[in-house]
């Protein structure tokens, strides 16, 4: 089990996330704007990063690029939740330094596998 | 009585004439007078046979002379030049078979009784034809040396010079070199005697020609200033002459033996009137002598100088007549030469004058036709005959008789004799050609007009060619005065030189008004309204005309309207000098205003373009947002993580997530068709092991076809490797074969992958299914097609699925097509290139 940084802006989709999440004995910890989201990340080092690719400040192909830039290194995974319908989304996600992504919306039998595998 | 008494009495008076003629002699000489005697190869004259006798005609007469003169002969043998040689030098004291010349008459005194008249012969090789002496021009010819054909007066040597021949001579020592070079070909042609015709008469290596030439007396010829002249000289003749008039003397067997081809002739030479004539002139002679017994040395003189006279006359009886047979074969083959030549004149004529690509008409002073050749004939597209009789004027075309008679009469009242028109005919299936017709008079000795020739040349080509550049010229001259375009020329300066109606009326101008006129300030602005100054357009235009050659500004017209014009401009050069612009202009003003608008639209439509884009992105975010809320908390509610539910909750939570996830595809297919549709979607490529993602989608399908109790089969060749969009190729896979497992209520479903060629791939999707009707095959690809009323209930689906695969199939350069019988099944075909993958 593990800390897990959920960054996202939808108060409903933010507390779906921590709640399965939760629900699956993790700790989440989370951030509902991309500079709280990388201030976040530096600070607590949480174990995995959740990010949301639309964010309403600085989004999250952004977010992701400051995390890996700053000291916490290339050590944290972080999982793009991406939208299916946006060509090139993913690749934008891969090339911005996420370790995977997870296509919205999310089904939540699979979301905790998904999320698993990303802890391993 | 008479007769006898008078044979008896010649008989008489010719002994008595022999003895006193003859006795002298007798007692002159005691003992044999040794006579040498110079020969050279002269077959059948002299010759030498293989034993080394000497014979031929020389030596029978000599020897008959010597019997009867006692005589002993010594021969001394050698060439024609050496026997010459000798005589020169009195080595000899007499030469066979000479013939006079001038220059061996220096050294030789000559018999006056000629032995055999001879002449030349011209043989050549078989393969030359020689006919005249013109013949043997640049040819070589073999001589002998010192010959009398050779280099005598009327020798081959001098008609050489005499006919400016350019031939050479091979001097040879006699006849037979002569012949052995001809027959070995080193020489073209070689001069030999008439006495070689029988020997060489089958012989195939040589040929007669029939050219003869200097005709002279073989004579004995004798070293000038030997005392013995005189005597044997007399002697010779004498003898000679005796034998020649007798048929059955030596002179005669002897030619029968060496020259039988002559023997026939040779008594023709002789004939009776000429034996009568001498017998006569003998009689007389005797009765002469027999009445002057005592003037014995005068009648022996006068004999002599008679004998002279009387053998000259044999000889020269026999020269007429050989030289008339010769020149009556000459004659002979003048004539047919010139027949021959007349003939093939003729018919070349005829054939120039038929063949001749002009048409030649004959008329006579009434106009009529009569004659013409094949080509004119042709020309009028009438028979030769058809035409003889009738007249020019009915051949000429009406509108051009009028023309035609004039001139004509102007040759027929004789005030001109020649002249040439351009005119129409007029052909026998009543079309018209062009002609160009020399016409000349054909006058005779009183220089009156006897006929008239009209040479006629085809122009109709030329004509018509002529009339379309005219007509093109005219046409040219319209365009430019009626183009829908401003033409116009400028000097250097920008002066207007001139401009076409179009133009003036364009900027509303008359033509004086700017003729001459500098552009700037009549049509020209001086500055654009864009603020561009055009002062120095003309000079722009000049320093630079390849850049300058399409030019767009602004002009303006006389009431101030401002335009903008597409001008073309090209500089007009004289004698290699600039000297002005020639340019053609189109009032673009209109779609200047267009491309303007075009413009703001065109700008408009990028933004609403990116607009659209902005809206697909958000809206894909947008109503995914909430989706994602129901979605997974239904999702969270069904796994019971809030807390048990009861049956009916449950039930009702599952047609929330039916439903959900049901939206979720719809707004997923509809977002898909607007990308592709705006061009927005663009393929994500990458090579992919095409088995592993069968085996990975069929996996997914799994739970659906158990449910139905389907059997899904696939069957692919072991390894393919494509390139493509991974995801939208799944896409376009999972929904044929959803759909196939939707419609198919019992037995199968088949996916078949084959490589047609190394460059396509087909996909076969096979169901059992329901099947479409014929008249639906259609329509399946449309968007919202779910064709069966009923089964639209059973089965699920957005309605977008055929149509978004489609457009994706389309979008991957490949095809779909479909076959299906209602009720028993459908087959979805795919076919999609195969990219060779290159490692």
């Amino acid at each position: 089990m593990g800390k897990i940084l959920i960054i996202e802006d939808n108060e409903n989709n933010l507390y779906l996330t921590k709640y399965i999440l939760e629900k699956n004995g993790h700790s989440t910890i989370f951030a509902t704007t991309g500079n709280e989201g990388v201030k976040k990340a530096i600070e607590e080092k949480p174990d995995l990063i959740i990010m949301d690719i639309q964010l309403p400040d600085i989004n999250g192909l952004e977010a992701t690029k400051r995390i890996r830039e700053s000291n916490v290194g290339n050590s944290i995974p972080i999982v793009a939740l991406t939208s299916y319908a946006m060509m090139g989304d993913r690749d934008k996600a891969l090339k911005a330094g996420c370790t995977g992504y997870i296509e919205k919306p999310i089904d939540p039998e699979k979301f905790i596998y998904q999320i698993m595998e990303f802890l391993k | 009585m008479k007769n006898r008494y008078h044979r008896i009495t010649v008989s008489i008076i010719v002994c008595l004439f022999l003895f006193l003629f003859i006795s002298p002699l007798f007692y002159a000489e005691n003992s044999k007078l040794v006579v040498k005697v110079g020969l050279y190869e002269d077959e059948p004259l002299i010759f030498q046979d293989n034993n080394g006798n000497v014979k031929g005609l020389y030596a029978d007469v000599l020897e008959y002379i010597a019997v009867q003169e006692d005589w002993e002969i010594q021969y001394v043998y050698g060439t024609l030049n050496e026997g010459l040689t000798r005589i020169k030098n009195n080595e000899i004291d007499v030469l066979t078979a000479v013939a006079y010349s001038p220059e061996r008459a220096v050294y030789t005194e000559f018999s006056n009784e000629t032995i055999f008249p001879n002449w030349a012969q011209v043989y050549s090789v078989p393969s030359l034809e020689i006919e005249s002496f013109l013949d043997l021009e640049y040819k070589r010819i073999a001589v002998v040396k010192d010959d009398i054909y050779y280099v005598g007066p009327n020798g081959i040597k001098n008609l050489k010079d005499n006919f400016d021949l350019n031939c050479t001579f091979v001097e040879v020592n006699d006849y037979n070199e002569v012949i052995k070079l001809i027959e070995e070909e080193s020489v073209d042609a070689g001069i030999l005697t008439r006495l070689y015709e029988s020997e060489l008469q089958n012989n195939v290596k040589i040929a007669k020609s029939p050219l003869i030439y200097s005709p002279i007396k073989l004579l004995f010829g004798f070293p000038k200033g030997s005392p013995q002249n005189q005597y044997l000289i007399e002697k010779i003749d004498y003898h000679l002459k005796i034998i020649k008039d007798d048929h059955d003397s030596v002179y005669y067997s002897s030619i029968n033996e060496h020259m039988p081809i002559y023997s026939a002739k040779e008594v023709q030479i002789f004939p009776k009137w000429a034996k009568t004539v001498v017998g006569a002139i003998l009689l007389a002679l005797l009765l002469f002598v027999s009445v002057s017994m005592l003037l014995t040395r005068e009648v022996k003189k006068r004999t002599n100088h008679l004998n002279e006279a009387i053998g000259d006359l044999q000889n020269e009886i026999a020269h007429r007549i050989d030289a008339e047979e010769s020149l009556k074969k000459s004659q002979d083959k003048y004539r047919e030469l010139t027949e021959k030549l007349l003939i093939e004149s003729k018919s070349k004529f005829e054939s120039i004058y038929n063949n001749a690509a002009t048409g030649i008409d004959l008329l006579d002073k009434d106009l009529k036709i009569v004659d013409l050749n094949d080509r004119s004939a042709e020309m009028f597209g009438y028979d030769k005959n058809e035409l003889i009789g009738k007249s020019i004027l009915d051949v000429t075309f009406p509108g051009d008789i009028e023309l035609t008679l004039k001139n004509l009469k102007r040759v027929i009242n004789e005030d001109i004799d020649i002249y040439s028109l351009e005119k129409r005919y007029k052909k026998k299936d009543g079309t018209i050609f062009w002609g160009e017709v020399s016409v000349s008079a054909i006058k005779d000795e009183n220089k009156k007009v006897q006929a008239i020739v009209g040479v006629i040349v085809d122009i109709t080509s030329r004509k018509m060619a002529e009339e379309q550049l005219e007509e093109s010229e005219e046409k040219y001259r319209e365009l430019v005065e009626n183009a829908n375009s401003i033409i116009a020329k400028f000097g250097k300066d920008g002066r207007i030189i001139s401009m076409n109606d179009f133009g003036l009326k364009f900027f509303g101008y008359k033509e004086q008004e700017l003729k001459g006129k500098n552009w700037i300030d009549t049509i020209l602005p001086k500055i654009e309204s864009n603020g561009k100054s055009l002062e120095n357009l003309a000079a722009e235009i000049i320093n630079d005309p390849d850049k300058y050659s399409i030019s767009i500004n602004e002009n303006i017209k006389k009431n101030g309207e401002r335009v903008w014009i597409y001008w073309n401009n090209k500089p007009i050069y004289d004698k290699g000098i600039l000297v002005g612009i020639l340019s053609v202009g189109t009032d673009i003003t209109e779609r200047k205003k267009a491309e303007e608008n075009l413009y703001e639209a065109n700008k408009q439509l990028e933004e609403a373009d990116r607009l659209k884009s902005i809206f697909l992105s958000s809206m894909s975010h947008e109503l995914r947002t909430p989706l994602n809320s129901i979605i997974g908390f239904t999702g969270i509610l069904l796994q019971g993580l809030a807390g048990d539910l009861n049956d009916e909750q449950k039930k009702q939570l599952g047609i929330i997530k039916n439903s959900s996830q049901h939206l979720l595809s719809l707004i997923n297919d509809i977002l898909d068709i607007s990308k592709i549709e705006a061009g927005k979607i663009e393929l994500d490529c990458e090579y992919f092991d095409l088995n592993e993602v069968m085996d990975e989608l069929l996996l997914t399908f799994d739970t659906m076809a158990k449910d139905k109790n389907l059997k899904i089969e696939k069957t692919m060749p072991e390894k393919i490797t494509l390139y493509n969009d991974k995801r939208r190729f799944k896409q376009i896979i999972i929904n044929l074969v959803s759909n196939a497992i939707k419609y198919t209520n019992e037995g199968s479903v088949n996916i078949t992958i084959k490589i047609l060629d190394i460059k396509e791939l087909e996909i076969k999707i096979i169901d059992t299914g329901v099947g479409i009707k014929k008249a639906d095959l259609n329509r399946i690809f449309e968007p919202f097609q779910q064709l069966d009323e009923k089964l639209t209930k059973k089965v699920e689906g957005t309605g977008l699925g055929l149509h978004l695969v489609k457009k994706l199939l389309t979008l991957m350069k490949g095809t779909i097509s479909l076959e299906s019988e209602y009720g028993k099944g459908s087959v979805f075909t795919i076919n999609l290139p195969l990219k060779v993958r290159e490692e």
